[in-house]
């Protein structure tokens, strides 16, 4: 990055905002002002961070606020403290003043209930839920990871331009590593990690346990130490002593009973015999390969580490881009520099590869990596909640406005007794600051339980690598945010009160100052910005509830209704897998309730699968039109029992036996034998020389995700093929009766292998939406939240407008003006900053569509249906808020409004 | 606005004033420069706000206790502040007001002699 780090530029406007609120006296220096403000936020981003740069915004607040209550005058001498103070002090200490006008706004608040419960929760409310979405972002996005060496770790992936429309960040192919790793100069180390699992039989009741092969290196790197003995070490990965394996604390705990002695003893996952080497400590957060990879990818975390072994068949050029990457970089080495080492070692491996080919290295902070998939979710977020809480302040500060029309009086009296127009702001600021301080501190409460509730429940594709939680970083947040609340709120008020308090206010008059106190323009202007507001996260609620609808009433390919997932197996060679498999099948069908049952080794909208490379047998085409396929292992009743259609041919017989066929998808077909009936031809996967042949075409399902359209995909028989792993169970009646007796039936066919796993597929197809679903029913909510209160504001502005011109409306109507000009005048008068702002919103909307655009699926950001609804329900919410004070209007009886004064 | 030439005429400063005449003792210095300067040598027990700072600092120049002096070209922004004479005097005089009444405390152990 070039460029400075946006919450830098952040902090620096910010502070500079805050600083133009200097006295007069002072901003004459503002060039001075401005210049310190820069030099100050830069050397506290290098020595503390963005923690640093909320001392410094922090600071400046003070100060302008003691600016503020000091006056211009910043003396010299301090006449208090020397020995020739005599007679009376030239004023009250700050702060006993302070104390006083805190009792005092105590005491107002307390004699108005209404406009205190009101202000309390709506504050709450926003700061609360700012604060809450602040930490986690800031815990996610921002702070660093809990690894030594945190801010050198980087993700690798690759970019393979031929298989850019699969993914354009692919995961890692072993032979670019190991090159890398030999040949770059920029690295203290480099690791592989990929997923595995094994079921454990050691320690009570057999379980399947996730691991992952990891280099040597790999956990060394992360700055962590074993509990017990050692981690690995890059000599574990040596064909012949890879038989080592670190185990997690938990795994430690659970099934070997803590056993000090663990290091030496044999372990078996799978059909493995390892030998523990080391128990990680307690609370260790190990990256998983989901956590350093862009393409989606289910992956659990694991409790046992073994060593990455590269072995030559992995090393296949160009192909097999399986594993998740991470690299420590030198220290003083950047980013970019590594990026441009590894393009080098790219450029030679793609030449050798052949004349088309080509490679690029993606390498990002680990940090960024992790962070990615929530990333925008989070910003938007954000914006949802800071938005909604800018609306508050707006309207608490409308509130307070129009009550100081009623303090006008109160106000005069205190300047006649001597309060200087200090005194008077600094006065209404503490009652602001008191009930911005109450607000904040139930909102700080709201916020810790909000918090609690989205780790636990709220699927935002939160990596977990950092804790996240209320901590000192939130409670300064949570502070500064108090503060510039109040001042929000408080300053326009204040500001206009002291300004305005003249001998008029204490004569008969005082209506007069009131009409320019709160009259107008200010009021209007800040009506018109919280509709803008309300406006732009409407439109940002409409757009992803588009989208989720779009996404809802996509066409999946299968039907989960009624369709249950069982994942079972064994550890053993392949033919007892395979033979336990057709047991369990066996099993299953015979069961009451079930329609058919299938295998499939990966299920539908479960991520990226195995992508390969496919020629036809015919040689129809050149190796670059080569396309590339997901790939799948499945039994003959899986189409029918995940509900897939089959086009033409037909399905997989057992007297197929180990002739290779397989089936092809709608859009395979068209891919590779386009305009012709493909049953009967034959192709070739990529590495591979048996031909196999084609006997019939299966409807396109979407097989990594709902959004990501269907790819070409073949399916094999597993029993060629052997891969596993998930049954498909259709059920006649009741899914959950058949969910009940599933698990007994298959534990006492094999009392060995672990207790089956039973899902319902629609329960998993809604878990891929889950975190769209949450973001869209935050901003909805906070959509509706910040719409009612813009509605409030209109209303409140218009109604204090027409109770003050109670009598211009009467000398209208006794000059001849009807019922319906009156209607026509305060709509018009209410409206017309609500059109404003409802402009200025929709564009804000295009504006901020940049950061959604990762948000949405089948809408486009200016999608004019969301923008033309958000303008109906805008002006038809305003227009019931002017309603009330319109219909007010319409009923003023002339004859009473001109007696009145 | 006449400046008035003794320098005793000035104390007790008020805190703000001293730190930013003993961080000019020794260097010509720029607003932001004098902040960390106090930061550092009061191990940030004081810290300036930009306002507070260039509000005294307008103020002591028009005592005549600081001038502006022209800054390095590099940073033709900055306004760098350099002590006057008076200002020496001034700060020197409170130094020994304040020297005088921690001698008044150590005589009633008030505080140890040796230094704190």
């Amino acid at each position: 990055m070039t460029d400075q780090p946006w919450f830098i530029r952040f902090g620096r406007a910010v502070a500079k905002g805050i600083a133009r609120q200097y006295p007069r006296s002072i901003a004459a220096q503002q060039p001075d002002v401005a210049s310190f403000v820069d030099e100050a936020i830069e050397s506290a981003w290098r020595e503390r961070g963005v923690r640093g740069i909320a001392a410094v915004i922090g600071r400046v607040s003070v100060d302008v606020v003691l600016a503020r209550w000091r006056g211009p005058a910043l003396p010299i001498s301090d006449w208090r403290a020397g020995p020739r103070m005599i007679g009376v002090a030239r004023r009250t200490s700050m702060w006993s003043a302070f104390a006083a006008d805190a009792r005092y706004a105590l005491r107002r608040l307390r004699q108005a209930p209404g406009f205190t419960i009101v202000a309390l929760l709506t504050l709450a409310l926003g700061i609360g839920s700012t604060t809450a979405m602040f930490t986690v972002a800031d815990d996610v996005l921002l702070k660093p990871l809990p690894y030594g060496a945190a801010d050198r770790l980087v993700a690798i992936q690759e970019n393979v331009p031929k298989f850019a429309s699969i993914a354009p960040e692919l995961p890692v192919n072993a032979y670019d590593f190991s090159h890398w790793r030999s040949e770059s100069h920029a690295f203290d180390a480099l690791s592989l990690i990929t997923g595995t699992g094994g079921i454990l039989s050691t320690g009570g009741e057999p379980v399947f346990v996730y691991g992952a092969y990891v280099s040597g290196t790999f956990l060394t790197m992360l700055g962590l130490h074993a509990e017990l003995g050692r981690l690995l070490v890059p000599a574990d990965e040596q064909p012949g002593h890879d038989d080592v394996v670190v185990i997690s604390h938990a795994l430690w705990v659970d099934r070997l009973g803590g056993d000090p002695t663990v290091v030496g003893r044999p372990l078996t996952i799978g059909n493995h015999a390892f030998t523990v080497v080391g128990v990680l400590p307690a609370g260790v957060k190990v990256p998983r390969q989901s956590e350093v990879q862009s393409p989606a990818f289910g992956d659990n975390s694991a409790d046992f580490w073994r060593p990455f072994v590269i072995e030559a068949s992995d090393l296949i050029v160009m192909s097999e881009f399986d594993f998740g990457c991470i690299g420590l970089l030198k220290p003083g080495v950047s980013v970019a520099q590594a990026r441009a080492d590894l393009e080098r070692i790219e450029d030679h491996i793609a030449q050798s590869a052949g004349p088309n080919e080509s490679l690029h290295p993606i390498v990002r902070p680990l940090q960024t990596q992790a962070g990615a998939r929530a990333h925008d979710g989070l910003v938007v977020l954000l914006g949802a909640v800071t938005a909604v809480l800018l609306i508050v302040c707006v309207n608490l500060s409308n509130l307070v406005l129009s009550r100081a029309v009623g303090r006008q009086r109160e106000f005069a009296v205190r300047a006649a007794l001597g309060a200087s127009t200090r005194r008077l702001a600094a006065l209404m600021l503490t009652e602001t600051l008191l009930v911005a301080t109450i607000g904040s501190a139930l909102g700080f409460a709201a916020a810790g339980w909000a918090v609690h509730a989205i780790l636990l429940t709220a699927p935002l594709g939160l990596p977990d690598l950092s804790p996240i939680g209320i901590d000192a970083r939130a409670w300064t947040f949570v502070s500064l945010l108090t503060v510039v609340t109040a001042l929000l709120v408080g300053a326009l008020p204040a500001r206009r009160l002291s300004r305005r308090t003249s001998r008029a206010a204490l004569g008969d008059n005082a209506r007069s100052v009131g009409e320019t106190l709160a009259g107008g323009r200010t009021s209007r202007m800040l009506v018109a910005g919280e509709v803008a507001l309300a406006a732009m996260t409407l439109v940002v609620a409409g757009l992803l509830l588009g989208s989720f609808a779009r996404l809802m009433g996509v066409d999946k390919g299968f039907v989960p209704d009624r369709a249950l997932v069982v994942s079972a197996g064994i550890s053993g060679s392949r033919e007892a897998q395979i033979a336990f498999d057709r047991r369990v099948l066996d099993t299953i069908r015979a069961l009451p309730g079930v329609a058919t049952v299938g295998l499939t080794n990966k299920l539908p909208i479960s991520g990226e699968g195995s992508n390969t490379g496919l020629h036809a047998a015919d040689g129809a085409m050149g190796p670059n039109d080569w396309p590339t396929v997901d790939y799948r292992c499945v039994s003959p009743d899986y189409f029918q029992a995940i509900g897939i259609p089959l086009v033409r041919g037909r399905l997989f017989r057992d007297s197929d036996g180990d002739h290779p066929v397989a089936l092809i998808s709608v859009q395979a077909a068209s891919r590779i034998w386009p305009g012709r009936d493909p049953v009967g031809h034959s192709f070739r996967l990529e590495g591979f020389d048996v031909p196999i042949e084609v006997v019939g075409v299966v409807g396109d399902v979407h097989g990594a995700s709902l959004q990501k359209a269907p790819s070409p995909t073949i399916y094999q028989p597993f029993w060629q093929q052997f891969r596993s792993g998930y049954f498909v169970v259709r059920t006649a009646g009741d899914p959950a009766l058949v969910a009940a007796e599933l698990p007994r039936a298959l534990h006492a066919l094999e009392p060995e292998a672990p207790m089956p796993r039973v899902r319902a597929m629609a329960d998993l197809v809604d878990a891929t939406v889950a975190q769209r679903q949450f973001q869209l029913e935050v901003v909805v909510f906070f959509a509706l939240v910040g719409v009612l209160l813009a509605a409030l504001g209109v209303y409140g502005v218009l109604a204090q407008s027409v109770a003050r011109r109670t009598r211009e409306i009467g000398v209208r109507m006794a000059l001849g003006a009807s019922r319906a000009d009156v209607w026509r005048l305060i709509t018009r008068q209410g409206l017309a900053p609500v059109a404003m702002g409802l402009v200025v919103g929709l564009a804000g909307a295009v504006a901020a569509g940049r950061i959604l655009r990762g948000l949405l699926f089948g809408v486009t950001i200016t999608e004019p249906r969301t923008f033309a609804a958000v303008t109906v329900a805008v002006a038809a919410s305003s227009l019931v808020a002017c309603y009330l004070p319109a219909r007010r209007a319409a009923r003023v009886d002339p004859t009473i409004a001109l007696r009145a004064d | 606005m006449g400046t008035r030439t003794d320098a005793r005429s000035y104390l007790p400063l008020t805190a703000a004033v001293f730190h930013i005449l003993l961080s000019l003792v020794d260097d010509d210095r720029h607003g932001y420069g004098i902040a960390k300067e106090v930061a550092a040598a009061t191990r940030g027990q004081v810290r300036f706000g930009p306002g507070t700072l260039y509000g005294t600092l307008v103020r002591m120049a028009k005592a005549g206790l600081v001038v502006e002096v022209a800054g390095s070209p590099a940073h033709d922004r900055r306004r760098y502040f350099r002590l006057t004479s008076l200002g020496r005097d001034v700060a020197r005089a409170e130094a020994h007001r304040l020297a005088a009444l921690v001698s008044l405390a150590r005589g009633k152990s008030l505080i140890s002699r040796s230094r704190s």
